[in-house]
């Protein structure tokens, strides 16, 4: 629901980090955990809907899905998980940590030299 | 074509202002819940019964947010206690900046604990941290047993489970122990409390849990 801000969040970083304003933008690669809330449908739609008519348009949102991945205390494992109910699916065990998953965070820029 | 590293999370704004929020609190030595639910679970209900009880334990100041309205904040006011409305105009969460200012106007009152009652939601929420200490999650019997199931992020990020209108279980298909069993399923840390905003029942451990919260502080 809250994709259109997480856009308009990711421009902002985009743009403060562009070296010269001459470079075109081409891509901006992203990593959003698996447990994040984020509908990457959704945020592709809204940052291709921000950018339409500006200097960044045609730049490309490539988003890298991050599983959910926990640490067992217990038996030491680390799993990735597929749905996210935190129980080792080892040894059974509540005992455990989150490893990844919760991931929203801007990795690379590509711009035109 | 040129490839710039740049590896910074999309909500660091709003980590920051979340973190200034929280040495705001801690300076005042206050006990902060970020009140979250799906609209209609009765999160002013138990804002209201937590005010009510709270007298002669301790004080509590409100940030009410909402999408739409001060209803919220006029419900809260009558019981003579600190409260500022924040209104989103349609955003679907509060955010840390809007906690900030709206907290301006609380910050010389009188209270150990300051209640923010989020937007009703149970997504966008999770996401911003706000600079409270815990999150309460609000879960009413009518929304069904599967809810922390559907809305993993948020049960995983919350200290307590407050179940309400448990008076109403005997006309539902609601089963509360699965619906316990799930939350724990998704965080087996969390502090779960059943109450009936509507009987009163289970309220009094929920204010001695914050009593005995404040105590520590």
């Amino acid at each position: 629901m809250h994709e259109l801000s997480i856009a308009q969040e990711i421009l902002n970083i985009v743009k403060n980090s562009i070296p010269s304003e001459t470079q075109k933008l081409k891509s901006v690669k992203i990593r959003v955990g698996k447990l994040s809330g984020i509908l990457i449908d959704s945020l592709k739609f809204c940052f291709e809907a921000i950018i339409n008519d500006t200097e960044f348009s045609g730049a490309s949102l490539d988003v890298i899905e991050i599983p959910i991945k926990i640490s067992c205390a217990e038996c030491k494992t680390d799993t990735e998980l597929n749905e996210p109910i935190f129980i080792c699916p080892r040894c059974n065990s509540f005992n455990v940590q989150l490893l990844a998953g919760r991931e929203l965070e801007i990795t690379e820029i590509e711009v035109e030299d | 074509m040129s490839v710039i590293t740049i590896e910074r999370k999309v909500l660091e704004k709003n980590d920051v202002i979340a973190q200034q929020n929280r040495n705001k609190f801690k300076l005042k030595n206050r006990f902060v819940m970020n009140f979250v639910s799906s609209p209609g679970s009765g999160k002013t209900s138990v804002v209201e019964k937590t005010i009510e009880l709270s007298k002669g334990n301790f004080r509590v100041g409100v940030i009410e947010g909402d999408v739409q309205t001060n209803l919220d904040a006029e419900r809260v006011s009558k019981f003579n206690v600190p409260v500022v409305q924040i209104v989103t105009n349609g955003g679907c969460h509060l955010e840390a900046n809007l906690v900030r200012d709206a907290y301006k106007n609380l910050e010389n009152e009188e209270f150990e604990v300051l209640i923010i009652e989020n937007v009703g939601n149970l997504v966008c929420p999770s996401n911003y941290d706000l600079g409270e200490d815990i999150k309460v999650v609000i879960l009413s019997t009518t929304e069904g047993e599967d809810k922390p199931l559907k809305y993993p992020a948020m049960f995983r990020n919350a200290a307590v489970l407050i179940i309400n209108k448990i008076d109403l279980i005997p006309y539902l298909d609601c089963n509360i122990e699965v619906m316990k069993k799930n939350a724990l399923a998704i965080n087996p840390q969390l502090e779960i409390f059943e109450v009936s905003c509507k009987t009163g029942e289970g309220l009094n451990d929920w204010i001695n849990w914050i009593k005995k919260k404040i105590e520590k502080l």
